[in-house]
C-alpha cells in the first residue's frame, strides 16, 4: 500500500514535467492525391492545347459534282478549224457542232444543268 | 500487433494525433538516443509517413509509438549512435520547470534500461495504456506493466540520488 502511494506521487511529479512541443508540421495531402491532380491538370492542358493548336479548316469543301456527260475541254476547238468554217461561211454550223461535242447533253438527268438545279 | 490499414485517414485525423502525441513522441524518440533535432526529424517524417499511406492503423496511438521507436533503433543502428547524454538540449520545458529537476529528471531516465525507459515514456507521457504500450511494445501486457513498475522503483532511487548529489 505504502509502494502505491509512493507509485502515485512519483508518477505525479513525473506527469508535472510536460514534454518538449514539436514544431508546427505541414501535413499536406498524400503524394498520391497530388500526383493523381497534377496528371488530371497536365491532361486537361493537353487536350485544351491541342484542340487551340490544331488548324481549322479556312472553308468547307463541296463534293465535286460530276457531271455526265461532260468532255475535255481544254481543246474544244481550234483557231484553225473556225478560221476555215469562216472562209467556207458555214460558221455556225461549225459552232454548233462544236457545242455538241463540248457541252454536256442538257436533256440528261445527270447533266450539269440537272446538278445545278438540283442544289 | 495489428498493421492492415481499414480505412483511409483524414486530414484532420492526422491533425489531431500529432497535436495529441508529437511531443510525447518527440521525448520518446529522445529518450531512445536521438537528439532533438534528429528526434523531430523523425517524428515528423512519421506523421508524412503516415498521410501518406493514405490508411489508418486499427490502433494509431500504439502504432504511432511503433513506428517511432522503428526509425530512430534504424536510425541509431545506420549511425552507429549509442545512447548517450551528450545532448544539452531539455526533454522537458514549461515556466514551472526548474532547470535541475529537469536534467535530474532525464538524468534518471537515461539511467534506466531501455526497455523500462520506454515503457515509462509511453505510459506516462504518451497517455498510454498498459495495453497500448504492450501492443506498441510488442509484448504482453503484463511485461509491460512489470516493467512499469520496476522503472518507477528505480527511478526513486535516481531521483534521490540526483537530487542528493546536486
Amino acid at each position: 500500500m505504502k509502494d502505491h502511494d509512493e507509485d502515485e506521487k512519483l508518477e505525479q511529479y513525473l506527469r508535472s514535467f510536460r514534454l518538449r512541443a514539436t514544431r508546427p508540421i505541414s501535413l499536406s495531402r498524400p503524394r498520391r492525391i497530388r500526383i493523381g491532380i497534377a496528371a488530371v491538370i497536365a491532361s486537361a492542358a493537353l487536350v485544351t492545347s491541342f484542340v487551340a493548336l490544331r488548324p481549322h479548316p479556312k472553308s468547307v469543301r463541296r463534293p465535286a459534282i460530276e457531271v455526265v456527260g461532260a468532255k475535255n475541254l481544254a481543246v474544244p476547238v481550234t483557231v484553225m478549224q473556225l478560221s476555215a468554217a469562216l472562209r467556207n461561211g458555214d460558221l455556225d454550223s461549225t459552232l454548233a457542232q462544236s457545242a455538241q461535242e463540248i457541252l454536256p447533253p442538257i436533256n440528261s438527268s445527270q447533266s450539269a444543268l440537272h446538278v445545278l438545279a438540283k442544289e | 500487433m495489428h498493421l492492415p490499414f481499414f480505412r483511409r485517414m483524414r486530414h484532420e485525423e492526422v491533425e489531431k494525433l500529432y497535436a495529441e502525441l508529437s511531443s510525447a513522441l518527440l521525448g520518446y524518440a529522445r529518450a531512445l538516443g536521438l537528439d532533438h533535432v534528429q528526434a523531430e526529424d523523425v517524428v515528423q517524417r512519421t506523421f508524412l509517413a503516415l498521410m501518406e499511406s493514405g490508411g489508418e492503423p486499427d490502433e494509431p496511438r500504439p502504432y504511432l509509438f511503433r513506428a517511432v521507436r522503428n526509425a530512430v533503433f534504424n536510425q541509431l543502428r545506420d549511425r552507429a549512435r549509442e545512447t548517450e547524454f551528450d545532448d544539452q538540449e531539455p526533454w522537458f520545458e514549461g515556466p514551472t520547470i526548474d532547470a535541475g529537476d529537469e536534467i535530474d529528471l532525464r538524468r534518471s531516465l537515461l539511467a534506466l534500461p531501455e526497455e523500462q525507459r520506454e515503457v515509462v515514456i509511453l505510459h506516462v507521457w504518451g497517455g498510454l495504456s498498459f495495453e497500448e504500450t504492450a501492443a506498441a511494445l510488442g509484448i504482453p501486457a503484463n511485461t509491460a506493466a512489470s516493467r512499469y513498475r520496476y522503472a518507477l522503483a528505480a527511478l526513486r532511487k535516481l531521483l534521490m540520488v540526483q537530487q542528493e548529489g546536486s
